[in-house]
C-alpha cells in the first residue's frame, strides 16, 4: 500500500467525520471513495479502511463483497452496463446487448471494454438505456451505440460523446 | 389539472434555490414549524397521504408511531429507486430537490428528528450532484442546520449513496446499509419506528411521499385530499414505459383511469398495435390483461382487480410481446437481486427463472408449467422481506392469465414470437 493512497483515504475520512454521527456510517461512503479513486477495493484497502475507521476488517470485507459496485480486481477501462430489465427489454435492449457483444472481435474493444447486463437504471421512459463508466446513455439504437463506442475509442470525454 | 411535484419543471434550472423560492419554496415549512409536531402529523393524516414507495401505508399514521421519548429519532428518505419500470424519484431529485428538502424539514420536525438521511441509489449521478448542491444552498441560506428557518429547531441532512444492490430499497436493508453493513433485511417486528437505525426510532419514507408533504401545508389538508380520491390524497407521478407512443412521467390525480393514462396521456400503443397486458405498478405487481385496464389507479381500486398500485410504474405491452420472454426478463432481475438469507427466495427465484428460460428456449416439458407455479406459490409468504413475493406474484399472474402461450412454447419447442424490434422513433416523450 503506497503512502499516497493512505494519505488520500485519511484525508477523505477526516473530511467526512464531522458530517456523520457514527463511525460505521462512514463505511459505505469510504468504500465508494476507494472504488472510484483506486478502481478496486482489494484486501489491502480494506485493511487500511478498517484501521482508519477502527472497525474490524472482517466487517468491512463482508460489506464490500455484498455490493456489486465494489470490485476486488481492477475493472476494464470502459465498463458498459446495459439494462436488460423489462421496459428496456420490451424496446429491444437484448438486441443491443448482442450487438455490442458481437463487436468483441475487435482487439481494441476486447482489451479495453467490458459489457454486462444490469437491472433497471431508472430510465425506463427513455429506454433502452445503458451506463458507460457510470455515465447514462438513453434512447439507444444501433447507430447511437456505434457512436458511443467510436467516441470512446477515439478518447472523447464520455460526457460529451452524444452532445 | 393541478401539478404539485412537476409544477416548475419546465423552468430553466428548476433545481436551484432561486427558482424554488420564486415559487414559494420553504413557505410551507415555515407554516409547519409554527405548529406543534402532533398538529403537523394530524394535518398529514387528514390529507390522507399514502406512501408512494409501493405499499401505500398512510404516512401520518406511520409518523404517529414515533413515541415522544428521549432517544435520537431519524428520518430516512428512500431514494434507492430500483424497481424495474420506475423512474420518478430520480427526476424529483434532479428537477426539484428543494421540494424534497422542504418535505424532509417538515417530516423531521413532526417526528422530532434532528438528523435525516437521503439514501440515493448508487447509479444515480446527476440526482446525487443536484441533491448535494441543493443541500449546500439550503445550508448557506439557513434553511437547514443549527437553526432551521430561524427557529430553535436543529436539523442535519446527510446523503448516503448506495452501491448497486436493489434490495437496499427495502427499508430495513437500507438501514443496515447506512450502518455500514450488507443490505440484508431485518426480521420484523420490531418495526423501524420502534427500533430502526442504530436501534433508534426511525421513519423511512419514499422520495415522492416526502416531496408531496409541503403541498399539504401550502393548500391545506382538505384541498390536498381533493386532488386525489376520498381515501388517497394528492397527485401521483405515473411512470409510463414500454410500448406506448409517448412514454414518460405524468403527474395526474391519484385515481386516474389506467386506460386514460395509456391512450390519452401516453398517446396509445406504438405502431398502432393492440394493447395486450400491463404491469400496472412496477415489475413486482400482478399483471392485468387489456380487458382489465378500465380501472382507476389508486391503492384500493388496484387491489380490486387483483393487482397493486405499487410505485405507479405502468409497463405497457403490445400484442407482439411474448409473455414467456417478458416473465424471463422479470425473473432474471429478482434471481440476481435476492440477498440470499431466506432459502425460498435464494433458491426459488433462480429456479423459477431457469424454468422460464427452459420454456422459452424449447427444452421444457408440460409439467414444468405446474412446477413453475408450485415453486412460485411456495416462495409466497415464506420469506423475511417481500422480495420473494415480488418475484412470485407476477409469475403466478402471468402464467395463469397467459397459460396458453406457455403451453404453445412447449408444444412448438421454443419461442414462436418474432423478436421485438428495437425502440422505434417516437412521437415525443413526456417528462412532465
Ligand atoms: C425488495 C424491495 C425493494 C424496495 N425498493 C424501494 C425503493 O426503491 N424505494 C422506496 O421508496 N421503497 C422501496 N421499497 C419499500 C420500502 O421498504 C418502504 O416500504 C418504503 O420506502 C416506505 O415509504 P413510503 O411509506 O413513503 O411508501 C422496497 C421494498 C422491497 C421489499
Ligand atoms: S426474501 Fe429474498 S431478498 Fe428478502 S430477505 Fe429473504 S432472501 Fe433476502
Ligand atoms: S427497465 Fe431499463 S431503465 Fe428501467
Amino acid at each position: 500500500m503506497d503512502d499516497k493512497i493512505r494519505e488520500e483515504l485519511l484525508k477523505y475520512i477526516g473530511e467526512l467525520k464531522s458530517l456523520y454521527s457514527e463511525r460505521s456510517m462512514l463505511v459505505m461512503p469510504t468504500l465508494r471513495f476507494a472504488q472510484e479513486k483506486f478502481g478496486r477495493v482489494d484486501d489491502n484497502l480494506i485493511e487500511e479502511i478498517s484501521r482508519f475507521l477502527d472497525i474490524p476488517a472482517i466487517k468491512i470485507l463482508s460489506t464490500a463483497r455484498f455490493y456489486h459496485f465494489f470490485t476486488e480486481e481492477d475493472s476494464a477501462k470502459y465498463r458498459i452496463e446495459i439494462c436488460t430489465s423489462i421496459s428496456c427489454s420490451l424496446l429491444g435492449s437484448e438486441h443491443l446487448y448482442d450487438y455490442i457483444n458481437r463487436k468483441f472481435v475487435d482487439e481494441e474493444i476486447k482489451n479495453n471494454f467490458s459489457v454486462t447486463r444490469v437491472g433497471c437504471l431508472g430510465s425506463c421512459g427513455t429506454a433502452p438505456a445503458m451506463l458507460v463508466n457510470g455515465v447514462l446513455f438513453e434512447n439507444l439504437n444501433f447507430e447511437r451505440v456505434d457512436r458511443v463506442i467510436e467516441g470512446l475509442k477515439s478518447g472523447k470525454d464520455i460526457d460529451k460523446i452524444l452532445g | 389539472m393541478v401539478r404539485i411535484l412537476t409544477k416548475y419543471w419546465d423552468e430553466k434550472d428548476s433545481h436551484r434555490i432561486d427558482v424554488e423560492l420564486r415559487y414559494g419554496g420553504y413557505e410551507s415549512a415555515k407554516k409547519a414549524l409554527s405548529l406543534e409536531p402532533y398538529e403537523v402529523i394530524e394535518e398529514v393524516k387528514r390529507a390522507k397521504l399514502r406512501g408512494r414507495g409501493g405499499a401505500g401505508f398512510p404516512t401520518g399514521q406511520k409518523w404517529s408511531f414515533i413515541k415522544n421519548d428521549n432517544k435520537p429519532h431519524y428520518l430516512v428518505v428512500n431514494a434507492d429507486e430500483g424497481e424495474p419500470g420506475t423512474f420518478k424519484d430520480r427526476y424529483i431529485m434532479e428537477r426539484s430537490p428543494h421540494m424534497l428538502i422542504e418535505g424532509m424539514i417538515i417530516a423531521s420536525y413532526a417526528i422530532r428528528a434532528e438528523m435525516a438521511f437521503v439514501y440515493i441509489r448508487g447509479e444515480f449521478q446527476k440526482a446525487y450532484e443536484r441533491m448535494k448542491l441543493a443541500l449546500e444552498e439550503a445550508m448557506d441560506r439557513g434553511l437547514i442546520g443549527d437553526s432551521v428557518l430561524g427557529s430553535k429547531y436543529k436539523l442535519k441532512i446527510v446523503i448516503i449513496r448506495g452501491a448497486g444492490a436493489y434490495i437496499c430499497g427495502e427499508e430495513t436493508a437500507l438501514i443496515e446499509s447506512i450502518e455500514g453493513k450488507p443490505g440484508r433485511p431485518r426480521l420484523r417486528p420490531p418495526f423501524p419506528a420502534v427500533s430502526g437505525l442504530y436501534s433508534n426510532p426511525t421513519i423511512v419514507n419514499n422520495v415522492e411521499t416526502i416531496a408531496l408533504v409541503p403541498s399539504i401545508f401550502e393548500f391545506g389538508a382538505e384541498k390536498f385530499l381533493s386532488f386525489g380520491t376520498p381515501t388517497d390524497g394528492g397527485t401521483k407521478l405515473f411512470c409510463v414505459s414500454g410500448h406506448v407512443k409517448r412514454p414518460g412521467l405524468y403527474e395526474l390525480p391519484m385515481g386516474t383511469n389506467l386506460k386514460e393514462i395509456i391512450f390519452e396521456h401516453a398517446g396509445g400503443i406504438i405502431s398502432d398495435g393492440r394493447l395486450k397486458a400491463v404491469l400496472p405498478g412496477g415489475s413486482s405487481t400482478p399483471i392485468i390483461s387489456a380487458e382489465e385496464c378500465d380501472v382507476n389507479m389508486d391503492f384500493d381500486c388496484m387491489k380490486g382487480v387483483g393487482s397493486m398500485l405499487g410505485s405507479g410504474a405502468i409497463i405497457v405491452m403490445d400484442d407482439r410481446t411474448c409473455m414467456v420472454k417478458a416473465l424471463k426478463s422479470l425473473l432474471e432481475f429478482y434471481a440476481e437481486e435476492s440477498c440470499g438469507q431466506c432459502t425460498p427466495c435464494r433458491e426459488g427465484c433462480p429456479w423459477i427463472y431457469k424454468i422460464t428460460k427452459r420454456i422459452e428456449n424449447g427444452t421444457a416439458e408440460f409439467k414444468d408449467i405446474d412446477l413453475l407455479l408450485d415453486v412460485a406459490e411456495n416462495i409466497m409468504g415464506n420469506t423475511i422481506c417481500p422480495l420473494g413475493d415480488a418475484a412470485a406474484l407476477p409469475t403466478i399472474s402471468i402464467v395463469n392469465k397467459f397459460r396458453d402461450e406457455f403451453e404453445e412454447h412447449i408444444r412448438r419447442k421454443g419461442c414462436y414470437f418474432d423478436n421485438l424490434p428495437l425502440a422505434p422513433v417516437l412521437e415525443g416523450r413526456s417528462m412532465v
